[in-house]
């Protein structure tokens, strides 16, 4: 197995590892933080607020959205469910190599 | 100058209101993870949020080159504080009556009116925040921000001459003027100096208005335009 194709499946098992679900609730608290920053820096338009609001408040929000964007990867390499016949890259993965079948189906 | 006007201040708080209505009702309702579910996350995580961070950041530039903005920092109170003075006859008290500069009377005339100008405007006033919170101008007291707060380079005659196009019959008739053209054009002499229109804020030139104090520290202090 190459060294690529080992840290392809090393970073697929640490995602399906995670909950999707656990996930988007990070990036909603996250994106909260993110937007109380930046209406912070319209009710309060003073230097800080709005340096903050500009920099470390869109910094916040795309990395919630980022979040996001993840947790649809791992949704995406999962499947549809984890069952033997669920389609998408989950069951290439384990039709490729069964004995490190991450899914946990049978 | 920018006129974004405040409503772009009420649409952020909007998208960030209906952001955050979505992402708590998720929060809290925890409801399936269904088709419908992910495409009101994609607005609430998505959408919503970049039209805030968008209108907010537009918003933001514009709270910059508002009157109160650049007075929030104690340093500028006494240029603040004369410059709002309805009594005050100094240059930068009788341009801020003018209706034409608003609310914007600092920026109006500090701004950098070049190709870049806006970007290297907010650059320049970067350094103000970093002078301020980080540069010591934060712990001075009045009387030492006055003597130490100073222009970083001489006043630029451009930004008078964006109202003052000197090429009108009355600007020319003046005999001062037709003598000096060609010095005020290359910045030789000051449309704000003594003898000619006087200081922009004459309180910080010392008790009489026309000397400029020298430093406590012995050396040139950091700057104060935009």
């Amino acid at each position: 197995m190459s060294l690529l194709e080992r840290a392809r499946r090393t970073l697929l098992k640490r995602l399906q590892k995670r909950s999707v679900v656990s996930l988007i609730r990070l990036a909603c608290w996250v994106a909260l933080v993110g937007l109380a920053v930046m209406a912070a820096s319209i009710v309060y338009p003073a230097p800080l607020p709005v340096i903050f609001a500009m920099s470390v408040g869109q910094v916040i929000g795309i990395l919630a959205f980022l979040c996001y964007l993840l947790s649809i990867l791992m949704d995406v390499v999962r499947g549809t469910d984890h069952a033997p016949i669920a389609p998408g890259p989950a069951q290439r993965l384990r039709e490729a190599d069964p004995a490190h079948d991450v899914t946990g189906s049978v | 100058m920018p006129h974004a006007g405040p409503w772009l201040g009420y649409v952020a708080l909007a998208s960030a209101l209906i952001a955050a209505i979505i992402l708590v009702h998720f929060l809290l309702r925890r409801p399936p993870l269904d088709l419908r579910t992910k495409l009101m996350l994609l607005l609430g995580l998505g959408v919503f949020p970049t039209i805030t961070a968008a209108t907010s950041t537009v918003a933001g530039m514009e709270a910059t080159t508002h009157r109160e903005f650049c007075g929030s920092c104690h340093t500028m109170d006494d240029h603040f504080g004369n410059a709002t003075d309805p009594n005050a006859q100094s240059l930068a008290a009788r341009h801020t009556r003018n209706p034409f500069f608003g609310e914007e009377s600092c920026y109006v005339c500090h701004a950098d009116y070049g190709m870049f100008g806006y970007a290297l405007t907010k650059m320049g006033g970067m350094k103000h925040v970093y002078y301020y919170y980080l540069g010591g101008y934060r712990g001075l007291t009045k009387e030492e921000s006055r003597r130490e707060v100073h222009i970083a380079k001489p006043y630029d005659n451009t930004n008078c001459r964006q109202c003052h196009t000197t090429t009108a019959h009355v600007w020319r008739s003046v005999p001062d003027h037709q003598a000096m053209a060609a010095q005020v054009a290359s910045n030789r002499v000051s449309c704000a100096s003594p003898g000619c229109h006087g200081y922009a804020h004459p309180f910080s030139k010392g008790p009489d208005g026309l000397g400029a104090l020298p430093s406590a520290s012995g050396h040139a202090a950091a700057e104060h335009t935009p």
